[in-house]
């Protein structure tokens, strides 16, 4: 047990490195939101969702509705959902309890850290996962609290581009995810559509925007789908001749 | 964008973060709760990889140009020049460089532009 509580530790300690400044951030402009040092603590601790805290604290400072906070935190979530697929199948002995446990500490970082070992399915593997789970919780919350401390500590830190730290952050989240041909037709129709609904009230646009998004990637997929499927039929017409005049 | 330290009120405080959590948790529990009794649609899979990407430029994209009448789309506008600087650190450099160049290239247009 104590080996697999290290080895836990070991492989999610480099990203604990990574998170850090990103909770360190997120602390500091929860406090521009107008959180206290004691409730941003205690949002990092419950919560626990980096990427919908950020966008989270940007519809709190434009007084959106709680129902867009939520809407907008499920949509930025669900691709949380195929990491609950994935970790299902290996976990599926394990009574409820433990298993949701599990689920709540699901974050992108503890699922690429742990799906190696999880997958192999030796007996005790909840250790493994659970101390990756907790060394990243309680690193995720000090820095956040850190940063919520030096936030309220300089409370003119608004006035040195603070907002756009958030924008920066999203910029070097979204960059590298966004490699196919599908992903940047999906980016820009998003994009587009936002600024075009940027005047709808509670950032309604927002969620408009990345329904619209999806539904385009998802109709690229197809047409490329069809394209290659298309290009596979092409090249076995082109080589039937061949192989009959070898014939 | 100047209203700093407008104290969030308690009990808006609790009902923002009761909703964020039971909306992450439903989500990462969802599955796992089934385990294994259901599988996913190799489709629905595929078309999930879409939300970060969608998601995120839009909300980059209005932070940036601002909305509604107030929308400023030009290289006047501080905050598109410091993106694009953000998104070429980006593409060699981790997070916190991202954040960093971006703030400080934000403060010298604004500097230098205003």
């Amino acid at each position: 047990m104590n080996t697999l509580i290290k080895g836990g530790l070991k492989a999610i300690f480099p990203l604990c490195i990574g998170a850090f400044p990103f909770s360190f951030i997120v602390g500091a402009i929860s406090i521009n939101a107008g959180m206290t040092l004691m409730q941003s603590t205690f949002w990092s601790f419950t919560v626990f969702a980096g990427s919908s805290q950020m966008v989270a604290l940007g519809l709190i400072q434009s007084s959106a509705s709680i129902l867009v906070i939520m809407i907008t935190t499920f949509i930025i979530n669900l691709r949380h959902l195929l990491y609950s697929a994935s970790l299902s199948e290996h976990i599926k002995d394990y009574p409820m309890h433990i298993r949701a446990l599990m689920a709540y500490g699901l974050t992108d970082e503890v699922y690429a850290a742990t799906i190696g070992e999880v997958k192999q399915e030796k007996a005790g593997r909840h250790w493994f996962y659970l101390a990756a789970m907790m060394g990243f919780w309680m690193n995720w919350v000090f820095a956040n609290f850190l940063g919520a401390l030096v936030g309220s500590s300089f409370p003119e830190i608004a006035h040195y581009g603070l907002d756009f730290a958030m924008v920066a952050a999203f910029i070097a989240i979204v960059i590298p995810q966004v490699k196919s041909r599908e992903c940047i037709v999906a980016a820009i129709v998003a994009s587009v559509t936002g600024i075009l609904l940027s005047g709808l009230p509670y950032s309604l646009g927002l969620v408009v925007a990345a329904i619209t998004g999806v539904y385009a990637g998802y109709r690229m997929d197809i047409s490329t789908e069809r394209m290659a499927a298309q290009a596979k039929q092409d090249t076995e017409v082109q080589s039937l001749p061949a192989v009959h005049s070898e014939a | 964008m100047e209203q700093v330290h407008s104290q969030l009120d308690m009990n808006n405080f609790l009902l923002i973060t009761l909703v964020m959590v039971l909306a992450t948790f439903i989500i990462r529990f969802s599955v796992i709760c089934m385990a294994g009794s259901f599988d996913m649609p190799e489709r629905l899979k595929k078309t999930l990889r879409f939300v970060p990407v969608t998601v995120l430029p839009a909300i980059i994209a209005v932070e940036i140009l601002g909305s509604g009448s107030n929308m400023e789309f030009n290289l006047h506008n501080p905050k598109v020049l410091a993106a694009i600087v953000c998104t070429l650190v980006s593409l060699r450099f981790n997070l916190i460089w991202v954040v960093v160049s971006g703030i400080v290239s934000l403060l010298f247009f604004q500097h230098f532009l205003c």
